[in-house]
């Protein structure tokens, strides 16, 4: 609502600072655009939506101390759909607009689209979502990942499995895109090596709703754990259907599974199910501002994807106020050239890169629905 | 094996709801040469507002009653859509026929119609999924070493209990008659008095209704519901009539079955990805191979 009481509340508290402090307000007439394409439709936009807001509270909270160098940031968004397609079209519309700086993609095929057209155009290019390897494969030297990358929700799933809940007959399923593809495979593979037997692995298409050919296979199979590389739709369905074919296998699941809309989708059906995530907001030391703040603007919890999101537009910000001009060149050496020691300190942790624009390092936390909610479970 | 008829199980569920949606396309399409690409989008429309119903009534627990709620949930926007596809004849396809317009016209301003509907289901009612009560009591059904649910019980049961209802309404009414006779030849049907415009009303009306109804059992079976939902089966549902032969209403319901299977059985022992494939290739090879569809087509016989 445009009038509701927190935003009346923020708005004086923001006229209030300004007057305050004195500090030059950011000239409205020459902002910095920063490219934000995420699922806003579809089939994963919840997830989408989240990581905008997560994005609008760092625009907002930067904007209310003066923005960088004078300057207000702005976002410009784009509803990519988890769509290579749709993101190459927006993707193509940013450099149009000449955006500074894109925070973009929770959609490994998204990113992977725009990637081409990003290099094209000298954009800095945060991702805070889309997790593919073949993403920092492309060789962009101004693209940095403030979340994980590669396969590793994978093997850490095969060690959950296998060792920990010491399981032997395992079957997985993927939607063929690029991560969650790269996901299933990592998974098989240590699974293998770690002595469990593959009885069936398959594949489902995106967008689809009936899987119950796959769950029926399942249940020939007699595995005991499934490994859903899915997006919350899908995944949610997924669970749905083999309790509706009462099938008993267990569901584990990448970090897609946090976001609410699979447990609504999949109703009673999800309990017990497991998912391998990055740490969430309320695990985060740093994040207790960011939770606080979030909550009361968009007055629900950020949920998994948001602090990322966050991040991704607060690095930006700091690059271009650390090397004093919006020149994507100096920024990317500047990010680059952060060391441990000298890390920005992001609400998800130290943010410093690797060459390839990779965090250096990165733990997983272990979630499970117990009684309808994602309890913590390890990690 | 027994896996193999929990296949079939699982192709026929599908497949019914192809064969009903199906119904719908070829009605239309056997009177008045109109794929009705905006078919697609009342099958959504329906399950939004079968949503939106039980939501009212009182979510899972409704204060009426489970069976008056569902009643309510599939009866309501049924005739809702029935006036939906009656408003679409009456604003938009008659008016066209009356000007004699090229039939390309009618075949763009249906997508223009599915669009519209799609983008108001998802101003409406927003773009995440929404999910259905949990409204049917889980009861699970064993046989043979197949598993049903209730949902899917009682999908079946509806759909084959539609399917059989318009067969025999169109085989043994007068009004039945009169619809085979304007989709045989509506010059010679309005010599013998059959009012066509208005026979051309009731196709949309009853399609619609019925398309509704498998919107809402499927939002009841699968159990979440969005704007993007008719698309690929509308798709489908006219691939069923297609194959079926159009204009041939046994042709649809046999077509959709037949289609629904055919996805299963591919996903079962080809890949789960192939599924929407398998149902474009089946409408490319019949459409090369056999225009007529299986049962065959009702071509008009010109003097």
């Amino acid at each position: 609502m445009l009038l509701s009481v927190p935003r009346i509340a923020g708005a004086l508290a923001f006229i209030t600072v300004l007057a305050g402090t004195a500090m030059p307000a950011a000239r409205a007439a020459d902002p910095i655009l920063i490219g934000f394409s995420a699922p806003l439709t579809g089939d994963a936009a919840g997830s989408g939506q989240e990581s905008l807001n997560g994005a609008k509270l760092a625009v907002e909270q930067i904007n209310a101390k003066g923005g960088v160098l004078g300057r207000p940031l702005q976002l410009v968004q784009g509803d990519d759909r988890c769509d290579p397609k749709d993101a190459a079209i927006v993707a193509q519309k940013f450099v149009a607009q000449k955006v500074a700086a894109a925070a973009s993609h929770y959609c490994s095929g998204a990113a992977l689209a725009a990637i081409p057209i990003f290099r094209d155009a000298g954009t800095l290019y945060v991702d805070w979502g889309a997790v593919s390897s073949k993403i920092p494969g492309s060789g962009y030297d101004r693209l940095f990942i403030t979340i994980y990358n590669g396969a590793q929700p994978g093997v850490y799933a095969a060690d959950i499995a296998v060792k920990k809940l010491g399981m032997k007959k395992l079957a997985v399923v993927d939607d063929r895109t690029p991560a969650d593809a790269e996901f299933a495979t990592a998974f098989q593979k240590h699974a293998k090596e770690l002595g469990a037997e593959i009885v069936l692995s398959g594949h489902i298409t995106q967008g689809d709703k009936d899987f119950s050919a796959f769950v029926t296979q399942v249940k020939g199979s007699g595995a005991q754990m499934l490994f859903t590389g899915n997006y919350y739709a899908e995944a949610g369905l997924l669970n749905r259907q083999l309790r509706d074919q009462q099938v008993s296998a267990v569901t584990i699941c990448p970090d897609t599974c946090m976001d609410p809309q699979f447990l609504a989708i999949a109703g009673a059906a999800a309990e017990g199910a497991y998912s391998v995530t990055q740490p969430q907001a309320d695990e985060l030391p740093a994040a207790k501002d960011f939770v606080a703040a979030y909550q009361k603007e968009f007055g629900k919890p950020p949920g998994y994807i948001g602090p990322y999101s966050y991040d991704a537009i607060n690095v930006i910000a700091a690059a271009y106020a650390a090397v004093g001009k919006v020149d994507n060149e100096a920024a990317a050496k500047y990010l680059h050239g952060l060391t441990q020691e000298t890390a920005l300190k992001g609400i998800t942790g130290p943010l410093n890169w690797k060459t390839d624009g990779t965090l250096p390092s990165f733990t997983f936390s272990v979630y499970q629905v117990k009684d309808g909610k994602m309890q913590f479970v390890g990690h | 094996m027994d896996l193999v008829l929990q296949q079939v199980i699982n192709g026929l569920t599908m497949g019914a709801i192809y064969a009903i949606v199906g119904l719908g396309y070829t009605m239309v399409y056997g009177i008045i040469r109109l794929i009705n690409f905006a078919h697609g989008a009342v099958f959504m429309v329906g399950a939004y507002l079968g949503l939106t119903l039980l939501e009212v009534l009182g979510g899972a627990h409704p204060a009426i009653g489970i069976v008056p709620a569902l009643l309510i949930a599939l009866a309501l926007p049924a005739i809702a859509c029935a006036g939906l596809g009656f408003a679409m004849d009456a604003l938009v396809y008659r008016r066209l026929r009356a000007k004699r317009a090229h039939p390309l016209i009618p075949l763009i301003a249906a997508l223009g119609i599915s669009l519209m509907l799609e983008t108001a289901a998802m101003l409406v009612w927003g773009k995440e999924f929404k999910v259905y009560p949990a409204i049917l009591p889980v009861w699970h059904f064993h046989f043979a070493g197949a598993v049903m649910n209730s949902a899917q019980v009682m999908l079946l049961v509806i759909c084959f209990a539609m399917m059989i209802g318009l067969h025999l309404f169109v085989q043994h009414t007068r009004i039945g008659r009169a619809m085979r006779a304007a989709a045989l030849d509506p010059n010679a049907a309005r010599l013998v008095g059959v009012n066509v415009d208005q026979i051309i009303m009731l196709t949309f009306v009853i399609g619609s209704a019925l398309a509704a109804v498998a919107g809402v059992l499927v939002g009841l079976y699968y159990g979440s519901v969005n704007f993007r939902m008719g698309y690929v089966p509308g798709l489908k549902a006219f691939t069923a009539a297609v194959l079926g032969g159009v204009g041939n209403i046994p042709g649809a319901m046999i077509g959709g079955l037949i289609i629904g299977l055919l996805e299963t059985f591919g996903a079962a022992y080809i890949s789960g990805e192939w599924k929407d494939a398998i149902a474009f290739i089946i409408l490319i090879t019949v459409i090369v191979a056999r225009p007529t569809g299986l049962l065959g087509e009702r071509i008009a016989e010109r003097a």
